[in-house]
């Protein structure tokens, strides 16, 4: 298949020759391999079986580039997204820059530098992290992250540390993002014992169809805790691909909340892996599809050690012409005895013309495991919407109810009180929107 | 728990019983495919030119494809050249009655235990014994045809029904479908028809058993089942086949039909040559079964016990395309030694208020491997469909492997869909309640896999529950140390 995407190629050849010469022949090495990795992996179509679900026409149509944005462009006014500051750290990133003039950091257990810094100065330690989690990947996308990176968080907690305030990465496409394809990197490690929070957010403030082509690194390492709190807000028009590396050290936990609400087009791929005994992974996720979106999630659970345990449980609601799909597999290795591993998926379907996809897997190879799958689609119980409309509850409130209700589970997980609010507030809008007479 | 091990290796590393080669003169067509060997086939078989033309017609279609490599299945790759695909048991014309049957042949079905005549007597279960590709045997022929039931070998029936083949044969699965299905169309054997006119409850549970005997034949059965307007049918199929140390191919094809008010029940129990313990030989099982709600308030159920062969590979499904019509899939998989199963069903629904029930139940032991593959679709105009599945894996030893695949694509908001698995080993706490009852350590496995399995056998036909769990208790019973 020939696509322009493919022809990163010559844009990788630019960082290669000049942008990042201080890191030297190791980072070239890098961005030579994935360039190669985008040409043997290739794009993505519907006759692979992760992908059989996700067409990738609209996103190949965009013709998004690759381009290497000028960051002198004046920034819009952003206060009207900005948060309000109770953070332990703000990390503003527009159009897939950091903005260091917008950002902070407030506790010294937090060890923060862009990744664009980290290329110039040419810091070895996060050059060889760089996709030592993700490798070269599975699909061009995260190849061409990989060979034409730009910027993005490199940040670590030290030892033992406990960070109580959460720290924000916010991203946010502005009008300048049109047309073009943002690919942040984030490489996240959690030294032995310490504790934080990372919100997670993506935003839109009026820009058209760009495609953010996202790849997070995450490495907790023993007794590490994250709290990892994901928005997905993008534009009506933009597409959205997010590629999440997990790994956990012994006793690790990792507990993450993934809302996919905007975009035309999105698909988050989380990818879980055990490195010793007694982690813990706790997937929760929240999506909305309405008129003409998709929404897909990946999850790769992987047990590779004994003794570890990892939970999910998603929960979507589909109406219009949108279409939900989810993927959800867990890999019990031979080795890996004592797993436990449970996955949950509900889907509410409120209209038609929309569509759910769900396929959950198991694969197990040993045999001293506690592994489950459930999934379920189906709709609004008549019941419970006669029961609030005998209350003298309008169509529209009943559903509004009980659609909230069926979220609350996994909202109430965010503990970002305002973004739990933020995100309630978007569900019940759309949800009450929806025309009642395809219902 | 060290010696309760030996007494469970015993019986998991038990041979298989119903292996035996019966010598008898037959007529094999040498190994090898082309145009040249289809027109040999349909020749024998005294064919009409159009079943000739379907054959050929499939043949260029299987020609145009590749085997599938989606199922998590491992075996060397199968030489279709290699193969013969015809072997009739007997030179000449068919035997007219039992008598004429070759003495060896009957006594091969009395060491299976399923003496002919014994069973027309017994059981009341009329059966059509295929011995390798020709039907021998048939019995209680009459006593269908004053029902009006039509049950007899498909060469025959091409022959003597070509309306009714010409109709509904590959209107289920036709040749396009999928490689095996399409090498099928091209050099299917022999097989069964039944035509159960409307109205009509079949007198009898029909049964076909089927052996493979000659080394290197394939066996391509193709069964057809139609079911008229507010008529029944059961029908039970179980194999068994002879020992053997080379890899044999079998590539089925079955079709139902189903019409208005129609019920379908097709049971089977499967006990090919799994190969021994170190993986050689043993049956390569492609199967493609699909039965077709076509008239409202029809119903199909596919109850299977699945204990051999090498490799399965096999889908029973549904086309819920009447409305109000209901699909069942109830199975049992068992795997052992190098066993690999890839097994599961799809229920397609596409008419209203259609319903489908699937349960389905895989233990793996020693080495085997077990995938549960299944797909519920419900079509944008299938208001009001429901299903439900269960998929439950039972792991015996920490090198098997148990998985599970479901596919759930749903158009439709009136729809309800659940679908719930789990996989786990036989609870020490559930062993150590039975010991203390005073249960030896294989009683209580046997106790708990029995119950693990329950609600399928209790969807199997009298006869076939008392086989399948003998089946299962000479695998497995007390597999757990």
């Amino acid at each position: 298949m020939n696509h322009s995407l493919l022809d990163a190629s010559a844009e990788a050849e630019r960082y290669i020759g000049g942008l990042d010469s201080r890191a030297g022949d190791w980072l070239a090495e890098r961005r030579r391999s994935a360039v190669l990795g985008i040409q043997q992996l290739g794009l993505p179509d519907r006759r692979q079986e992760r992908w059989r679900y996700s067409g990738i026409d609209g996103l190949l149509d965009g013709n998004f580039s690759a381009d290497w944005e000028s960051t002198d462009n004046p920034l819009p006014p952003l206060e009207s997204v900005m948060p309000d500051g109770t953070q332990a750290g703000l990390l503003v990133f527009v159009d897939g820059s950091f903005q260091a003039e917008l950002s902070f950091v407030n506790d010294t257990g937090i060890q923060f530098t862009s990744l664009r810094a980290a290329m110039a100065k040419g810091d070895r330690k996060v050059l060889a992290a760089l996709g030592s989690l993700s490798g070269t990947g599975r699909h061009a996308f995260s190849a061409i992250n990989l060979a034409t990176m730009q910027d993005g968080a490199v940040i670590s907690v030290s030892p033992g540390k406990s960070i109580d305030q959460p720290i924000e990465l916010l991203h946010i496409a502005t009008a300048a993002a049109g047309g073009r394809m943002l690919r942040p990197r984030h490489l996240i490690t959690l030294d032995k014992g310490s504790q934080a929070s990372i919100v997670e957010r993506h935003l839109c403030l009026d820009a058209d169809g760009y495609f953010n082509n996202v790849v997070s690194e995450i490495l907790l390492q023993e007794d590490a805790r994250l709290d990892h709190q994901r928005v997905q807000l993008e534009g009506s028009q933009a597409y959205h691909l997010s590629e999440v590396h997990v790994q956990l050290g012994a006793r690790a936990n990792y507990r993450a909340i993934n809302a996919a609400v905007g975009a035309r087009w999105s698909r988050t791929e989380i990818n879980g892996g055990f490195l010793a005994a007694g982690a813990n992974l706790d997937l929760e996720g929240l999506y909305l599809a309405g008129d003409g979106q998709l929404v897909d999630f990946h999850l790769d659970v992987v047990h590779g050690v004994s003794g570890c345990s990892s939970r999910s449980n998603f929960k979507g609601i589909v109406y219009g012409q949108g279409r939900a799909v989810f993927d959800g597999r867990i890999l019990v290795e031979r080795q890996a005895q004592q797993s436990d591993a449970h996955l949950t998926n509900a889907n509410l379907m409120l209209s038609r013309g929309s569509e759910v996809d769900t396929k959950p897997q198991l694969e197990i190879l040993a045999d001293d495991v506690k592994c489950s799958h459930g999934t379920t689609v189906g709709q609004l119980d008549p019941q419970a919407v006669f029961y609030l409309r005998s209350r003298g509850l309008s169509p529209s409130q009943a559903r509004r109810l009980l659609c909230l209700g069926f979220a609350s589970e996994i909202l109430e997980g965010f503990g970002n009180v305002s973004l739990r609010g933020q995100l309630a507030d978007h569900i019940q809008r759309r949800v009450e929107s929806i025309d009642l007479e395809n219902v | 728990m060290a010696s309760p091990d030996a007494g469970v290796d015993r019986l998991i590393q038990a041979e298989y019983q119903q292996g035996f080669v019966t010598d008898i003169e037959s007529d094999t067509l040498p190994p090898g495919l082309d145009e040249d060997v289809i027109r040999a086939i349909s020749l024998r078989k005294q064919e009409p030119d159009w079943m000739l033309q379907k054959r050929l017609e499939a043949y260029r279609r299987w020609l145009l494809m590749s085997e599938p490599q989606w199922a998590s299945l491992h075996h060397p790759p199968i030489d279709f050249q290699a193969i013969s695909y015809f072997s009739s048991p007997k030179k000449g014309e068919g035997p007219k009655s039992l008598d004429e049957v070759d003495p060896e042949l009957l006594a091969t079905y009395e060491k299976l235990g399923i003496p002919l005549d014994e069973q027309k007597a017994l059981a009341g279960v009329a059966v059509d014994a295929v011995f390798d590709s020709v039907s021998v045997a048939t019995t209680f022929r009459q006593t269908l045809a004053e029902a009006g039931v039509i049950f007899c070998a498909m060469s025959e029936a091409v022959r003597e029904y070509p309306e009714l083949i010409q109709r509904y044969l590959g209107s289920v699965v036709p040749p396009q479908d999928n490689f095996f299905a399409a090498l099928n169309g091209a050099v299917f054997s022999d097989g069964t028809f039944v035509y159960v006119p409307k109205g009509v409850r079949c007198p009898m549970e029909l049964s076909t058993y089927f052996r493979i005997n000659e080394a290197n034949t394939g066996q391509f059965e193709r069964t057809l089942i139609v079911a008229e307007e507010g008529s029944q049918v059961s029908y039970l199929e179980g194999c068994t086949a002879p020992m053997r140390d080379e890899n044999q191919l079998h590539a089925a094809v079955v079709e139902l039909v189903a019409l208005d008010d129609a019920t379908i029940k097709y049971s089977t129990v499967q006990n090919w040559y799994p190969g021994d313990s170190q993986g050689r030989g043993g049956i390569y099982n492609f199967v493609t079964k699909r039965g077709d709600c076509r008239g409202a308030r029809s119903r199909i159920s596919w109850t299977q016990v699945e204990t051999g062969s090498a490799i399965t590979w096999k889908y029973p499904s549904c086309i819920l395309r009447g409305r109000d019509s209901v699909g069942e899939f109830y199975s049992v998989a068992l795997t052992k030694g190098r066993q690999q199963a890839d097994t599961g069903t799809k229920m397609i629904h596409i008419g209203e208020n259609t319903r489908s029930t699937i349960v389905s139940k895989g233990i793996s032991a020693m080495e085997g491997s077990n995938a549960y593959r299944g797909l519920v679709r419900i079509a944008g105009k299938a208001e009001n469909a429901r299903n439900h599945t269960q998929c439950d894996s039972l792991l015996i030893g920490d090198r098997c492997a148990a998985h599970t695949f479901p596919y759930i694509e749903v158009k439709n908001p009136t729809a309800q869909v659940e679908h719930e698995a789990t996989t786990s080993k036989v609870s020490e706490d559930q062993l150590f309640y039975c010991r203390q009852r005073g249960l030896s350590q294989e009683d209580a496995v046997s106790m708990i896999i029995n119950g693990f399995c329950k609600e399928v056998f209790k969807e199997l036909p009298m006869e076939f529950a008392v086989e399948a769990q003998k089946l299962l208790a000479v695998s497995l019973e007390g597999a757990v140390g």
